[in-house]
């Protein structure tokens, strides 16, 4: 599917922006909050030449980015703790559930009020909520390791930690993977939302910024970038574990 | 391997299996700790009882209950349409490999779009309208139905369809008889995906826009630091939350007796 070249997907793709300039030039020219693509490219160039575009991109990259990192360090750490003993599991699950249940528009709302308006603000916010995929994917798959791999490993007389470093992470990994890409796609929504309601630096304030100026053509500059961004992280993500499975497959 | 033999082979902690409810221990111990030895002078650090008090002065002021409302009304509106696009755009995909290969790059472009960039874009085409809410959740939150359903259509046993072929059934009946019953799970999961989606995004808008509901109330306390409201507030919003998800799987547990049954 990678490897060939989706022709009538992309026939479809430059059919819609294609209908879309001669919409918007037919009935937008009287709206005006409906832009042209034409509009939208000028004014992409414009903000990428003498408006901020580079530096917010950036900014919210490097938020992203580094907050996803983070997120995937806290929980595979708590999640490896929840999976591996089962009392720890009991008496915290359920508190997980709860807490993780909050949404994390209004949490936002909580970190204002601790960090003010500040990258410190994103970052907390971008890394509390991103971390729950990866933990909770880490102590479930961590904690159903099939029973005759452990047996396995009690008969190859494995140590606690082989077994767990050996048996039981390897055959989580699929799952961890799944909550790790999910976290990606977090951190950059939330990077981009807490920028928007919270933190004036990044795409999310660029795009606020130009919606509350009427410059419609700015803001669907910034959508674009930002939907690029999301799109672009993923496919980088996405080849990357796809070689690092091919290099570490799990043959059961 | 059947999946009697797979369910038997799992290890200690099966997927299905709800955690025992005195996990909930470590959260009550902690509201109590912040309740009695909490830091008193803190202006940000208001105990838990004061955020039971400000919602109660918030019920008394009158604002509370058409703010829950408003939220929940839009939340249920949205989740609607979310279920009813998504299912019909996962059908169509899922059946028609052209239409799948068609649609799959623009499709694959906008659900990698982080939700709640499109607010603002949304906010400036069609104003502060209800329609606009519910025009941004519901493109943000179909995806994980749409492609939940897609893979369960592309999936449905050709003897299934093969019966309803020497039935004669009509095509709307194939659908409502067939079709239908078959994707019932599928839409139950990706509904309890996007539930929360929903609900993020309603709250979203709200606080953006400063309209109505519970965002704008978490928003005004914020801006003018009312930490208890605003604590009161988010805990009111994760109750929501984990009562909407319970309701979901309450329903999909019934749904899937149905599915069975059929």
């Amino acid at each position: 599917m990678y490897q060939r070249i989706n022709l009538p997907g992309l026939t479809f793709m430059a059919g819609l922006v294609l209908l879309w300039e001669i919409f918007s030039r037919i009935v937008g020219a009287r709206l005006e909050t409906i832009p042209s693509v034409s509009k939208i490219l000028v004014a992409l160039y414009q903000i990428a030449i003498d408006g901020p575009l580079f530096s917010q991109l950036i900014h919210t990259l490097l938020v992203s980015i580094a907050g996803w990192l983070m997120a995937c360090a806290v929980g595979l750490t708590i999640g490896l703790g929840i999976g591996i003993w089962r009392p720890v599991w009991r008496y915290s699950m359920a508190s997980i559930d709860v807490l993780r249940s909050i949404p994390s528009i209004s949490l936002i709302s909580v970190a204002l009020l601790f960090f003010g308006f500040s990258s410190k603000m994103e970052m907390v916010i971008v890394v509390y909520v991103s971390q729950w995929p990866v933990l909770l994917a880490t102590a479930a798959a961590v904690g159903a390791t099939p029973k005759s791999y452990l047996e396995s490993a009690k008969s190859l007389r494995l140590s606690q930690r082989a077994t767990v470093l050996k048996v039981r992470i390897p055959s989580a990994l699929p799952s961890i993977v799944v909550g790790v890409r999910l976290a990606l796609t977090l951190s950059i929504a939330l990077a981009v939302v807490a920028e928007m309601v919270g933190n004036p630096a990044g795409l999310g304030f660029g795009i606020v910024y130009a919606q509350q100026a009427i410059q419609p053509a700015q803001a669907f500059a910034y959508l674009l970038v930002i939907g690029l961004v999301g799109w672009g992280l993923n496919l980088i993500l996405m080849l990357v574990v796809e070689r690092f499975m091919r290099n570490h497959a799990v043959s059961s | 391997m059947t999946s009697d033999s797979v369910q038997a082979d799992r290890g200690s902690i099966g997927a299905a299996s709800a955690p025992p409810l005195r996990g909930l221990l470590p959260l009550a111990i902690g509201l109590l700790a912040w309740q009695f030895f909490g830091p008193r002078n803190v202006p940000y650090f208001p105990p838990p009882l004061e955020w039971l008090r400000a919602l109660d002065a918030l019920r008394i002021s009158g604002s509370l209950w058409p703010a829950i409302l408003t939220t929940m009304s839009s939340f249920a509106e949205a989740l609607a349409l979310s279920i009813l696009i998504g299912s019909a755009l996962g059908i169509l995909l899922g059946r028609s490999e052209t239409v799948d290969r068609m649609l799959g790059p623009s499709l694959e472009f906008w659900r990698t779009m982080p939700a709640g960039a499109l607010v603002p874009v949304a906010v400036l085409i069609l104003g502060y309208t209800e329609s606009m809410t519910l025009f941004v959740v519901t493109l943000t939150s179909i995806w994980p139905i749409l492609l939940n359903v897609r893979s369960a259509a592309q999936r449905i046993s050709q003897d299934r369809l093969d019966t309803a072929r020497v039935l004669h059934l009509s095509w709307f009946a194939t659908q409502y008889k067939i079709l239908v019953p078959s994707l019932v799970g599928s839409i139950q999961l990706g509904t309890q995906i996007a539930a929360p989606i929903v609900l993020i995004i309603v709250l979203l808008v709200e606080i953006l826009t400063q309209g109505s509901g519970i965002g704008r109330e978490i928003s005004l306390a914020q801006s003018t630091f009312r930490s208890s409201t605003v604590f009161g507030l988010v805990i009111l919003t994760g109750i929501l939350g984990l009562g909407v998800n319970l309701l979901i799987g309450l329903a999909g547990s019934l749904l899937r007796n149905y599915a069975t049954n059929v």
